[in-house]
């Protein structure tokens, strides 16, 4: 009797456990089905897609600066040698092939960006509080902000504007007039909610604010209007209709709140971190505890410092780096060229200044300059007493006041609505150079080559004038290939081959 | 290198780089060797050797215990062990000890009742010292740290002039600091010329504070039925509960101008793990005349919980353990951290089995299992695996065959099973994470806590399957004195769990999904052999298998999946259709340009030199796709590092008191890639074989580039000249020992007493420059299989021990 009676305990025991056992529920984790509901969730979500701005390492070494910088006169790529990081080597050289890892995370940076801002949008109700409508326009910001970032650097890409079903991970690149259009439907919505940058408190300076979706709407319309992209692409408008468009959201900008910097070297000052001249900055902190370099992207301090500064030294003031994105002589003799000092000093700082400090025996690599960059220089004080690699706090100035004065100065030069010679005369004025009595397009194009550098524009400026083959054909660029950078293979790989390659590539 | 070799490098690189640049003037050709290297290796010597600062003999003790007894119904069993042994890279600073305790009672409770109880405890320590790694590791340092620089310098002032404004800034009382050695050694040597990751590897260590620790209970009961005559049911119920305790604490240190550390800090995890199963067999023999029946089924559940709790401060009172307490920091809240997590899983099965003979002379069996994990979405959990093996003994057969024969099987079977152990606990869905990824660092410090979800969800994952058939044979000749067992195989992984090829546009971290075939074929062979002959016998089993290692399908277009970084340059390995498993993945050279001709006689279609760059001693490359230009795109398969022959001999042989034990192992048709450098850095120190083995204008018939220092022509970038044959031959072990005979020791009451002395890893036959096993390494989800990264030698052991029987 007692063997039945155990005989049939377990086969209790065994039949109890079915399917609902093998159910669990993570600990401390919601799923992406059940987030979202709150503003809390929302406002979390909205973070996530600010972050991503800030990787410029992520599973591998791709930085949104030094991809747009690398491919200009402005700058060598140098570091350890040919040898270190050659997928920056060959961006820099006009060698990239689809396989290049760095254009690969720069176009999941973008993407990534995409989704964590449609994730928002979907959710988020906009009648709920005024928070959420401020939120919805940030996202909306930011998504206009990462796909102008994916015309410029790949041409026509997938729009997708809500998240995909597994069904439609195949996509077509879409062409770049329908992106363009939805920057401009994002942007128009965005700005009448986004808040004004006087009204933020200490803690919310990272935000974009309607300064930054006029300015970035303004810049929108500029570059419809500029040559390359009038003879590339086929937009409704004429480009004197856009450079009309351009200018009109640049006043909104002009004569507000925003002022230039008295002192141009103070721009890229920490002390001077959303300045007065500041619109939009891509924030980085002090405070990561570092990392690894394996998977993953690295949040926190901002690596392009450490990846720029001289490799060797040892000093109090500078700190030693890698080597990375050395001024080009180029630049250099272009600054000496129009006598700006001031702007010279702000953008380098070379041996002289490393002897001035006390540095010594700083390592000569391969393509050497004498020149580094003093707008992403690795100061001693900027960054944290343990793996100061990780947390120099340098901010990216993205949009800068000088930048709208110019871009407008342009749009009136085009158009003929106004006057662009104030403008141009009020950025050399802070560069302590005389005024210029009349204003015409070779005016404009070094203006913004001097006042810009190592800042990510020039390579992108040249493109749009038409002028990168003459002005960056020594270098290996060439006509029709350079323009964008090829589609990662992989993507189209995985997209099952329903993506195309950029010509020539 | 040596120091003087090293010097050398560099200069005589330079110097044929000014060369090759066209600078010849000898006054100018110094100058610039005297400002970039100013060093004469005529006087340097040799240096320092990094390698034997490092390396220290360690001991080892191990002892055990073990007890049997009891009466005819309870059987007791009871042992002790205790092992103990210091690294050989760090000493005591690498030390690992192990005490276990075990007791096993088993009771025959009634003639249908049998119990039992197994309890073991273990508690381990390990203080670890961080070794394959390119990054940092202490062996990839020895490698790359220079010789010129030295362990330990007598006084303050002569550390490196660049870097001491610096360090006395910080360190106001260097004397009481961790930059000063213990002892009267003085301080730490530091490299003025090597830097990054890269430094004093003696100096790592000693700062270098961690312990682990962990208790571990494994503990069983179970019960035995035997209702009726053939019926056997036994259910089980065992845990494992384990405890660990991660310690650490990092003084403020200093290396060089790139690496240091200002603020002290100490951290400490304490992690339980527990997993239980339930496990309930039945089992029924029948037999009819010459048929024999053996059915079983059963069930097993089993789940597995960990709880994590961390916590992280920095300022540390005083740089000691007794002050690496968390309540003992003196920094604000926002450099402290806290810390934990909780996760479980769980795991159901059912399975039965039947097995058949006629007379032992036809043996069938087959098995059904159904494996269920919660870590798959619902409708998903559970899959089948069934197999089957038909087995015929030839020898019971009425049929007469030779005499020598005294057995022989033949066997075949097919059969599938499952495996999921790559998959977190939530794979198939998409969970929210919130973590530093999803937050926005903010510029003056604060950290804004975002959430995003994790990766894109993929319910439809199943189950990883892998089918194997297997075909083989048993054979015992001469009266079972020479055994042959010989398989062929196949077995096919379907279903492969990997990263999903899912377009990064998407916008989220690619799914795992189920998305790869591999197919692993071959051939295992075992031989024995045993003889007694008087007081002499022997015993010798030697094994070798044959393996074919080939991926056939991934499901992406390209069909390719990257696998492990290395270095600053990429991934190294990579997965492709038709091709063995993480092949080594780089540019294949095409020998060395000779002279000026063949470099300039390499030109692509439009008349280009395909190696512009290249000067007569670099590394010629094979534009693979033959668009007449060196890229990315040209990198190709140079190396499989799965071994075509695996091969070991065990052999024992006794004469009267005497026994010897060998046992060999080794591999053939194998790569390894020498990947424990750094190409980044330029002064780095280099394998001697860079020196002694480099291509120069006398010696064109060089195995290796030119002594490089500029390398435009990237000649250390993942290439085939870093793959190298990983065949080698191993004595694993061998022991001689001698039983002393039983009439002296029966005086002592003593049964048995044996005394040995045993070596391992005696030594190493091979062509690669170093240790070629190197296993998966560096933490890259398998994809690292056969890159060396400056391995944690295998330590030579040599013991004594004696084994008392009473």
């Amino acid at each position: 009797m007692k063997k039945i009676i155990l005989l049939s305990l377990l086969i209790v025991v065994a039949n109890s456990c079915k399917e609902d056992w093998l159910e669990l529920d993570p600990i401390g984790e919601k799923f992406e089905t059940n987030y979202y509901q709150t503003e809390e969730e929302i406002f979390s979500g909205l973070v996530s897609a600010y972050s991503i701005l800030q990787p410029k390492y992520y599973s591998g070494w791709s930085s949104y600066y030094f991809l747009a910088n690398f491919p200009s006169d402005d700058a060598k790529v140098v570091g350890g040698g040919p040898g270190d990081r050659p997928e920056y080597h060959e961006i820099g050289e006009f060698r990239t092939v689809p396989t290049n890892p760095a254009v690969l995370q720069l176009w999941r940076r973008d993407f990534y960006g995409v989704y964590r801002a449609n994730v928002v949008i979907e959710n988020a109700d906009p009648e709920a509080s005024q928070k959420s409508k401020e939120y919805i326009a940030e996202a909306k910001f930011l998504r206009a902000y990462f796909y102008f970032e994916l015309l410029r650097f790949f041409g026509d890409v997938p729009l997708i504007t809500g998240t995909l079903n597994p069904d439609e991970y195949n996509q077509p690149r879409d062409p770049a007039e329908e992106v363009f259009a939805q920057i401009i439907e994002d942007l128009t919505e965005a700005i009448p909610d986004l808040p004004v940058k006087s009204s933020l408190g200490s803690g919310e300076l990272y935000r974009a604010t309607k300064g930054a979706g006029q300015s970035l709407l303004g810049k929108a319309y500029l570059y419809m209007a500029s040559p390359y992209y009038q003879q590339t692409y086929d937009f409704p408008k004429s480009a004197n209709e856009y450079y009309e468009l351009a200018a009109g959201r640049f006043e909104q900008v002009i004569g507000g709140i925003y002022e230039l910097e008295d002192n141009y070297d103070d721009i890229w000052r920490y002390s001077h971190e959303h300045g007065s001249e500041s619109i939009f900055e891509i924030e980085y902190a002090n405070i990561s505890r570092g990392g690894d370099w394996g998977n993953g992207r690295v949040n926190g301090g901002n690596i392009d410092v450490q990846m720029s500064g001289p490799r060797g030294i040892s000093t109090d003031t500078l700190l030693a780096g890698w080597g990375f994105d050395m001024v080009s002589k180029d630049l250099i003799d272009a600054y000496e060229a129009e006598g700006d000092s001031a702007r010279k000093y702000g953008t380098a700082y070379g041996e002289d200044f490393l002897n001035e400090i006390g540095a010594t025996d700083w390592e000569k690599t391969e393509g050497y300059t004498g020149w580094y960059s003093k707008k992403r220089a690795p100061w001693a004080h900027i960054t944290f007493q343990s793996s100061p690699e990780w947390n120099f706090e340098t901010n990216e100035r993205m949009i800068r006041y000088a930048d709208v004065l110019l871009m407008c100065a342009e749009a009136y030069l085009q158009s003929g609505t106004g006057d662009p010679l104030p403008l141009v005369n009020q950025v050399r004025e802070r560069a302590m150079l005389d005024p210029l009595g009349s204003v015409d397009m070779e005016d404009i194009k070094l203006e913004r080559r001097l006042e810009l550098a190592m800042e990510g524009h020039r390579f992108f400026d040249l493109v749009r004038w038409g002028d990168a083959a003459s002005e960056l054909g020594e270098l290996g660029f060439e006509e029709n290939k350079h323009e964008v950078f090829p589609i990662p293979q992989s993507e189209i790989d995985n997209s099952n081959g329903k993506l195309e390659q950029n010509p020539n590539y | 290198m040596n120091a003087k070799q090293y010097a050398s490098y560099f200069r005589e690189g330079r110097r044929y780089e000014l060369m090759t640049e066209g600078v010849t003037d000898p006054e100018d050709v110094m100058d610039e060797l005297d400002n970039a290297y100013p060093f004469n290796p005529d006087t340097l010597g040799t240096g320092t050797n990094w390698m034997n600062e490092i390396f220290q003999s360690a001991p080892v003790q191990q002892h055990h215990l073990s007890i049997q007894g009891g009466s005819e119904k309870t059987k007791v069993f009871a042992s002790a062990s205790y092992y103990d042994q210091d690294g050989i890279v760090g000493g005591s600073k690498a030390n690992f000890n192990r005490a276990t305790a075990r007791v096993n009672v088993d009771h025959d409770a009634k003639d249908w009742l049998k119990i039992g109880t197994k309890i073991s405890y273990t508690n381990l320590n390990r203080k670890q010292i961080e070794e394959n790694n390119e990054f940092g590791g202490v062996i990839s340092n020895a490698m790359a740290i220079d010789p010129l620089t030295s362990v330990y310098v007598d006084d303050f002032d002569d550390l490196p002039d660049k870097y001491l404004a610096q360090v006395t800034d910080n360190f106001p009382n260097p004397e009481n600091s961790s930059l000063k050695a213990p002892g009267d050694k003085g301080y730490y040597g530091m490299s003025p010329y090597v830097q990054n990751e890269i430094v004093n590897p003696v100096a790592q260590m000693n700062n270098d504070h961690g312990r682990w620790s962990q208790d571990k209970l494994v503990a069983g009961f179970y019960a035995n039925f035997k209702p009726i005559e053939g019926l056997n049911i036994r259910s089980s119920y065992d845990i494992d509960l384990s405890y660990g305790n991660n310690h650490y604490w990092t003084p403020r240190y200093y290396y060089h101008s790139v690496n240091y550390n200002y603020r002290n800090n100490t951290g400490r995890s304490t992690d339980k793990w527990f997993t239980w199963q339930l496990e309930n067999v039945a089992n029924y023999k029948k037999s009819f005349g010459d048929h024999a029946f053996d059915f079983m089924a059963g069930m097993t559940a089993r789940e597995y919980n960990h709880f994590n709790l961390n916590g992280y401060g920095e300022v540390l009172q005083e740089e000691s353990w007794d002050f690496a307490v968390l309540d003992a920091v003196l920094s604000d809240t926002t450099r402290a951290a806290a810390g934990g997590y909780r996760d479980e899983n769980r795991l159901f099965s059912y399975f039965g089995r039947v097995q058949y003979d006629f007379q032992e002379k036809y043996l069938l069996n087959a098995t059904l299992r159904a494996d269920g994990s919660s870590k798959l979405a619902k409708g998903n959990k559970y899959r089948y695996f069934p197999s089957v093996s038909l087995g015929w003994v030839v020898t019971k057969e009425d049929f007469p065959l030779p005499d020598v024969i005294n057995f022989l099987k033949l066997r075949a079977s097919w059969g599938r099973n499952g495996s999921i152990g790559s998959l977190g606990n939530f794979d198939y869905v998409s969970t929210i994470k919130s973590d530093a990824e999803s937050s926005y660092y903010l510029s003056g410090g604060n950290k804004l806590t975002g959430a995003e979800p994790a990766s894109l969800a993929n319910p439809d994952l199943v189950w990883e399957t892998s089918e194997q058939i297997d075909i083989g044979f048993d054979l015992y000749l001469f009266n079972n004195q020479l055994t042959l067992t010989a398989d062929y195989y196949k077995k096919t992984t379907i279903d492969l769990i990997t990263t999903g090829p899912v377009p990064l546009y998407v916008g989220n971290d690619q799914p795992l999904v189920n998305a790869g075939d591999v197919v692993n074929s071959g051939v295992e062979l075992e031989l024995g052999l045993k003889k007694k002959m008087g007081d002499f016998s022997y015993d010798i089993s030697a094994q070798a298998s044959y393996l074919k290692n080939e991926v056939t399908y991934i499901g992406n277009k390209a069909s390719t999946l990257l696998g492990a970084n290395l270095g600053t340059t990429g991934a190294i390995t990579r997965a492709e259709e038709g091709k063995p498993m993480w092949y080594f993945y780089g540019y294949q050279d095409d020998g060395i340009f000779n002279s000026w001709g063949e470099v300039q006689s390499y030109t692509n279609d439009e008349g280009n030199l395909i190696q512009p760059n290249a000067v007569p001693g670099d590394i010629k490359f094979k534009d693979i796709n033959g668009d007449g230009d060196i890229n990315e795109d040209d990198k190709t398969m140079i190396g499989n590092p799965h071994p075509k022959w695996s091969f070991s001999l065990s052999s024992t042989f006794t004469y009267k008191n005497f026994d010897l034990n060998l046992f060999f192992n080794g591999r053939a048709g194998v790569d390894t890639y020498f990947g424990a450098y750094r190409t980044d850095l330029n002064m780095n120190n280099k394998p001697e074989f860079f020196y002694d083995e480099a291509w120069t204008t006398q010696n064109t018939s060089a195995d290796f580039p030119r002594k490089t220092v500029d390398d435009e022509n990237r000649n250390f970038s993942h290439n085939s000249m870093f793959v190298f044959d990983g065949s080698f031959l191993r004595l694993q072990s061998a022991e001689l020992g001698y039983t002393l005979p039983e009439k002296l020791t029966s005086k002592a009451k003593v049964e048995k007493l044996r005394v040995y002395i045993s070596g391992q890893n005696l030594f190493l036959l091979t062509k690669y420059p170093g240790d070629p096993e190197v296993g998966n390494t560096g933490g890259y989800g398998g994809s690292s299989i056969g890159v060396d990264r400056g391995l944690y030698p295998r330590s030579r052991i040599l013991s004594i021990g004696a084994s008392v029987n009473f």
